[in-house]
């Protein structure tokens, strides 16, 4: 009996201290909001996405070992004209009958002087692209904060549709405020 | 019907209709100076180098590791090489224009020499006339070899057009495609082969140039483009042809590839749009209009009033397909 009990007691412990030491926070549409700017010769448009699924798991409170895996659906593109989002559906761009999702999977990530440094694999219309870049992260209370705005260069995954007309670099900002 | 803007139409001119008209006209004329014999062959290099010369572009072509020239990426339009992992069917488009356009050519030199081969050891020195039957039989047997092999080419780069998503849910849009685009290929090319002059070429380009309109409406720029582009070539092979008085059936299975691979194939990938259904039917069926004139009574008819007939038969469709998508959609331009 005495063994029994030490034994579930032990395999308590094991559970407690490995929920403890992964922190997982869900990456929703809610949680997360990602989005980004296309800017051309005359103007710009505001987009994004609006339905995305994925975690970022924190083990032991320690930032710099920051995981995230997030894949984006891509059906849920927005921009800020009604005619432009259909366009932005279509073969001229993100294609998304024939690509519906994309996915963004940290490879590594390094604590800077305020900020991380996140590098991870990036794939698009069927292409994969490593993309680095800073972001600002937290984790208090179990709430974990990220928030980032960077530039891609959207030609690298092959849009390459506008080219001259569309400028090819596109600023992406994700802001995530998302309870374990 | 609203008009798109004029930056936006004078893009497309130096981008589209310029590049690959110009590029047809050069290789046509370099090919008539040979004699209109080489017309054939002649418009099918013009319609494969004006499409080469629309859809390059150096941007981006330059790696950035090792500063070399990526032939790869100097594409415009539709990449040069295909990604076997895309699941853009529409990528594979030029791969089976270019594949169609040399099993044309070849075949039909193939059923050229048999017939004149078997012919001459059959009945050496005689006539048409004096040989009968056999020459009939003897001309079936070179049809057999022309058609044969145009249309496994055309089964075989159907699988490239149909996803495999599609072609695993039913056997239909492959179906289609492939009888579609055989009955265009057979059509026109028996028509072209009969009538010197670009005539079919010019209904090809009218075909293609509709198509571009359709998928502007279906939100497509760049489908449009890539159908202007071919279009613009065609039309520059029928002008070329109309003022030699040669035959340029060898440009006719770019059209076979492009028609109905822009308007059928790729449907499944343009966005959600109210343009309908029959818009694209209509267009990548309009050149079936001109079966009637299969019949041998009709066929040779070349006056201008059957010219006239003709003309309306395929303009007819691709004019009720432009009406049906610019009434149920709007252009993108404007809200952009």
């Amino acid at each position: 009996m005495t063994r029994t009990l030490m034994t579930v007691f032990a395999l308590g412990l094991a559970a407690a201290v490995a929920s403890a030491a992964d922190t997982k926070y869900p990456l929703t549409g809610e949680t997360t909001k990602l989005k980004f700017v296309g800017t051309k010769a005359k103007g710009k448009h505001d987009g994004g996405f609006k339905t995305l699924t994925g975690t970022a798991t924190v083990t032991d409170g320690n930032l710099a070992t920051l995981k995230i895996e997030v894949d984006i659906d891509t059906t849920s593109i927005w921009a800020d004209d009604a005619k432009l989002t259909e366009h932005l559906k279509g073969p001229d761009f993100f294609g998304v009958k024939d690509n519906p999702k994309a996915t963004f999977k940290t490879t590594k990530v390094e604590k800077a002087d305020k900020v991380y440094n996140i590098t991870g694999d990036l794939t698009m219309l069927g292409k994969t692209k490593s993309i680095a870049f800073p972001a600002s992260v937290s984790e208090a209370g179990g709430v974990f904060s990220f928030s980032t705005e960077f530039k891609i260069d959207r030609t690298d995954w092959g849009m390459t549709y506008g080219k001259g007309q569309i400028d090819n670099p596109v600023t992406i900002s994700i802001a995530v405020t998302s309870k374990k | 019907m609203p008009l798109p803007p004029l930056k936006n139409t004078i893009e497309a001119l130096l981008q589209d209709v310029l590049p690959a008209a110009g590029g047809a006209t050069l290789i046509m004329c370099l090919f008539l100076l040979l004699g209109r014999r080489a017309a054939a062959i002649g418009s099918a290099t013009a319609i494969v180098f004006a499409f080469v010369w629309a859809n390059f572009s150096l941007d981006n072509s330059i790696s950035s590791e090792t500063g070399n020239l990526v032939w790869a990426n100097t594409y415009r339009l539709l990449p040069w090489k295909v990604d076997p992992s895309s699941t853009s069917v529409w990528h594979s488009i030029p791969r089976a224009a270019l594949i169609l356009v040399i099993v044309g050519l070849l075949s039909r030199w193939c059923g050229l020499l048999a017939f004149w081969y078997l012919h001459e050891r059959r009945l050496p020195g005689a006539t048409l006339a004096e040989r009968g039957s056999p020459s009939f039989r003897l001309w079936w047997g070179a049809n057999l070899l022309v058609w044969l092999p145009r249309i496994s080419a055309v089964f075989v780069v159907s699988g490239w057009l149909v996803s495999e998503k599609d072609a695993n849910e039913s056997p239909w849009p492959r179906f289609t495609l492939v009888a579609t685009m055989l009955l265009i290929w057979f059509i026109l090319d028996v028509l072209a082969r009969v009538r010197e002059g670009g005539e079919i070429a010019a209904y090809l380009a009218m075909s293609l140039y509709a198509a571009g309109v359709v998928l502007l409406f279906s939100h497509s720029a760049r489908f449009m483009e890539i159908a202007v582009s071919v279009g613009s070539a065609m039309f520059e092979i029928a002008i070329a042809a109309r003022v030699s008085k040669a035959y340029v059936s060898g440009a006719i299975p770019a059209g076979v590839a492009f028609l109905p691979g822009l308007i059928l194939a790729s449907r499944p990938s343009l966005p959600t749009t109210e343009v309908p259904a029959i818009s694209y039917w209509l267009v990548a069926l309009a050149p079936l209009a001109l079966a009637p004139f299969l019949i041998p009574f009709l066929s040779r008819k070349n006056g201008w009033y059957f010219r006239l007939i003709r003309a309306v038969l395929v303009l007819v469709p691709l004019v009720i397909a432009v009406v049906l998508a610019a009434q149920h959609e709007q252009l993108p331009f404007d809200e952009e």
